[in-house]
């Protein structure tokens, strides 16, 4: 009995982990993108591994729930610090800190808020449909549709970067 | 022709790309650490206020304290090793006061190899606000270093080091002068693990100005 115990718990440990490896690099740019901070990102992100690990056995579909969780977390963070700036008014929000996170990348989607950019990124980054963007933020279809179409207009309208 | 999707795809694989996956442990140690459910709508609507509270507080104490008015409490009791005030019981080791005012300098955490390792430290640094920002350096025990930059906020500064093998964390305030020791009593009171820990403060020129040797006792 215990060691079917175990062996459960370690099959478990090692599904967890094999998720872990697989999606940690696509979340941590979901994260980058809603954030606009590695810092802020990475803590979003681990901290949605450490609530996935612990409901492990209670989630069917792991990536979704993490991409919710992620974005969820990242909301959260953002909330946070912009009500402390509103109160202390002394520094940029962390919207406009850009440390070393990946530039291109970033001004990209420059300009867009931060739903518009978790929209952008899961529509047209990893092709979830309106309906699965509309379950990651919370809203209805028709919500992510007027979303990505403002935020389409909003990147055409940006400056394009010569390659060359 | 390119059209912008095509190109955030490519910005966004070759930043994906980029990102190196830590080990399964951080995820691990920090599951151990941090607190096993989330708490109850009310409980952090309860919180958040406490935070809203505290730090209207720290906005409005020093602009009385500026005004020439007299608190009936020292704000920093606990926080300044100068306080008489301080708390009734304090199993803490505490870094003298006084010789450790810094100007541009930063300050050097050496934990002892392995008592770190898992751990993702996440702390407050202080300074006196003339500095827009912190840079925090975490060694890990490769020898590899990983810095941020961290945003300063009314001279609070969250930093995080998600290293899994970090044994020293390195503050460089680039400008502005800061209490080695408050930023000391800040690591010791809450990161630091128990054992063995080595505080060293060091100016601009990078010469060490103090040594400290203590050992966190458990908590």
């Amino acid at each position: 009995m215990v060691n079917g115990s175990t062996e459960s718990s370690n099959a478990a440990d090692a599904a967890f982990e094999e998720v872990y490896r697989r999606t940690y690099p696509q979340m941590m740019a979901l994260a980058v993108a809603t954030t606009r901070n590695r810092s802020l990102a990475e803590d979003a992100v681990h901290d949605a591994y450490v609530s996935l690990w612990r409901d492990w056995r209670s989630i069917q579909n792991p990536i979704a729930w993490m991409r919710r969780a992620v974005v969820s977390n990242c909301l959260d963070v953002l909330r946070t610090a912009s009500r402390r700036n509103a109160i202390l008014r002394r520094q940029p929000p962390p919207g406009d800190v850009f440390n070393d996170e990946p530039e291109e990348y970033l001004q990209m989607l420059a300009g867009l808020n931060e739903r518009q950019r978790v929209a952008v990124v899961l529509r047209y980054v990893y092709d979830l449909s309106e309906a699965e963007v509309a379950q990651v933020l919370d809203c209805r279809p028709g919500t992510v549709k007027s979303t990505l179409s403002r935020a389409l207009k909003i990147l055409r309208g940006t400056p394009k970067r010569d390659a060359s | 022709m390119t059209t912008i999707i095509d190109r955030l795809r490519a910005a966004a694989e070759t930043y994906t790309d980029s990102v190196q996956t830590p080990p399964v442990e951080t995820i691990y140690a920090r599951a151990e650490r941090s607190t096993p459910r989330r708490p109850a709508p009310k409980t952090r609507r309860l919180r958040r206020g406490l935070i809203v509270g505290v730090l209207a507080l720290a906005v409005t104490v020093p602009a009385a304290a500026a005004a020439g008015l007299r608190l009936p409490f020292d704000p920093l009791a606990g926080l300044n090793p100068d306080s008489k005030a301080g708390p009734a019981t304090s199993p803490l080791p505490r870094i003298p006061a006084g010789s450790q005012q810094v100007k541009g300098g930063y300050i050097t955490l050496t934990v002892v190899p392995g008592t770190h390792a898992g751990r993702s430290c996440s702390s407050l640094a202080m300074h006196d606000g003339t500095s827009s920002s912190v840079v925090a350096t975490v060694v890990n025990c490769g020898g590899g270093e990983h810095t941020a930059n961290v945003s300063a906020i009314m001279g609070v500064s969250l930093i995080y080091a998600n290293d899994p093998g970090a044994r020293r964390i390195r503050v460089v305030y680039p400008g502005g002068s800061f209490d080695a020791s408050l930023i000391a009593d800040y690591y010791l009171s809450k990161q630091l693990p128990p054992g063995p820990a080595t505080i060293t403060t060091i100016n601009a020129a990078g010469d060490d100005i103090a040594t400290h040797h203590l050992t966190i006792p458990e908590r």
